[in-house]
């Protein structure tokens, strides 16, 4: 018996993938949102507000990550931003080498804002760097208050958390302040927002700080 | 469920390792998971059994170690291991903590024979 000494990350590819991307995307004066969640949080519905509202003044662009249809991304093609639908086929995330293709599609003439909005999970897209500036966990009302506990791994990675659908606070079990001090015992740095999507109510502080990262 | 492409990453990797030492058979992959990595060890057990059948790597094992979760806190100076993911220093309950070990996913080496 003999040992051979390998010593190498096994997401190495991924991360080598996402390093260039983070450089390119630097190049370009981009800035590149990670849209996390499980699904039916309402990230679509948070893209489509935040469309309506930034562009044409910021010109936006999407990467949307589905295990099956394109359906996400025909809702998207109608707001004029450029779109590219990433179909997993039962991958359970996104990973930089299918980002790279996706960016390779994408017309990013004039672009200064990329959202990814990735595949709708909880836990494997918490491994994966995508060249993102900030990860975002979108989290609804109509899930649990004690989410961040039972998904630890996403709510560490994320620098933000956004709180969707609070227009539904007043029919449902959720207590906003015990879901803030689970998410901080997790992570003691989450940026947080409290929005409703659909409405519209918080959505302009969210639109104020995209357009503050974009200067920046 | 990643962990089917996470056993084929491990596996290409093992593949070029192998390449330049001809006619060696691999026994052991010793590969290292921190806890908050997010990887299942049994459904990786499972990933790389079902990934090497019939292949030459047919009859080696993954030998997995579990690396635990410590951190240092910028406020007291003092390093503890971290559980239940409560991102506080058990000693002065600073959040400016530090995570040390805890995220690591790598191989470490192969036993061949």
């Amino acid at each position: 018996m003999s040992v051979i000494t390998v010593e190498r990350k096994i997401l190495e590819k991924n991360d080598e993938a996402a390093a260039t991307l983070r450089t390119n995307f630097q190049a370009q004066r981009l800035f590149v949102l990670n849209l996390l969640s499980s699904p039916g949080s309402g990230k679509t519905t948070l893209l489509e507000r935040t469309l309506e509202q930034i562009s044409p003044e910021i010109k936006t662009a999407v990467i949307e990550g589905d295990v099956q249809t394109d359906n996400d991304a025909q809702r998207i093609a109608k707001f004029k931003a450029p779109v590219v639908q990433i179909v997993t086929n039962g991958g359970c995330h996104l990973d930089a080498l299918l980002v790279r293709d996706a960016v390779s599609q994408l017309p990013l003439d004039g672009v200064r804002l990329l959202f990814i909005e990735n595949v709708g999970n909880l836990v494997c897209p918490a491994g994966y760097d995508l060249g993102e500036n900030k990860k975002v966990v979108i989290v609804s009302t109509t899930e649990g208050d004690d989410k961040p506990l039972k998904y630890p791994h996403m709510f560490r990675v994320a620098d933000v958390c956004v709180l969707n659908k609070t227009d539904l606070l007043p029919y449902v079990d959720f207590d906003v302040k015990t879901f803030r001090t689970n998410a901080e015992k997790v992570n003691p740095r989450l940026h947080f927002f409290e929005l409703s999507a659909k409405t519209g109510d918080g959505v302009e502080t969210w639109i104020d700080w995209l357009k503050k990262q974009i200067d920046s | 469920m990643h962990e089917l492409s996470l056993a084929q990453d491990i596996i290409a990797i093992v593949k070029e390792s192998l390449e330049p030492q001809a006619g060696v058979s691999l026994k052991t992959v010793r590969v290292s998971i921190g806890e908050m990595a997010a990887v299942v060890p049994e459904l990786l057990h499972h990933a790389y059994d079902a990934l090497i059948a019939d292949t030459p790597l047919q009859g080696s094992k993954l030998d997995i170690a579990i690396i635990p979760v410590t951190a240092i806190c910028h406020s007291c100076k003092k390093t503890f291991g971290l559980e239940e993911y409560e991102f506080l220093c058990p000693n002065c309950q600073s959040s400016d903590i530090e995570v040390l070990t805890g995220d690591e996913f790598f191989i470490k080496d192969l036993v061949v024979a």
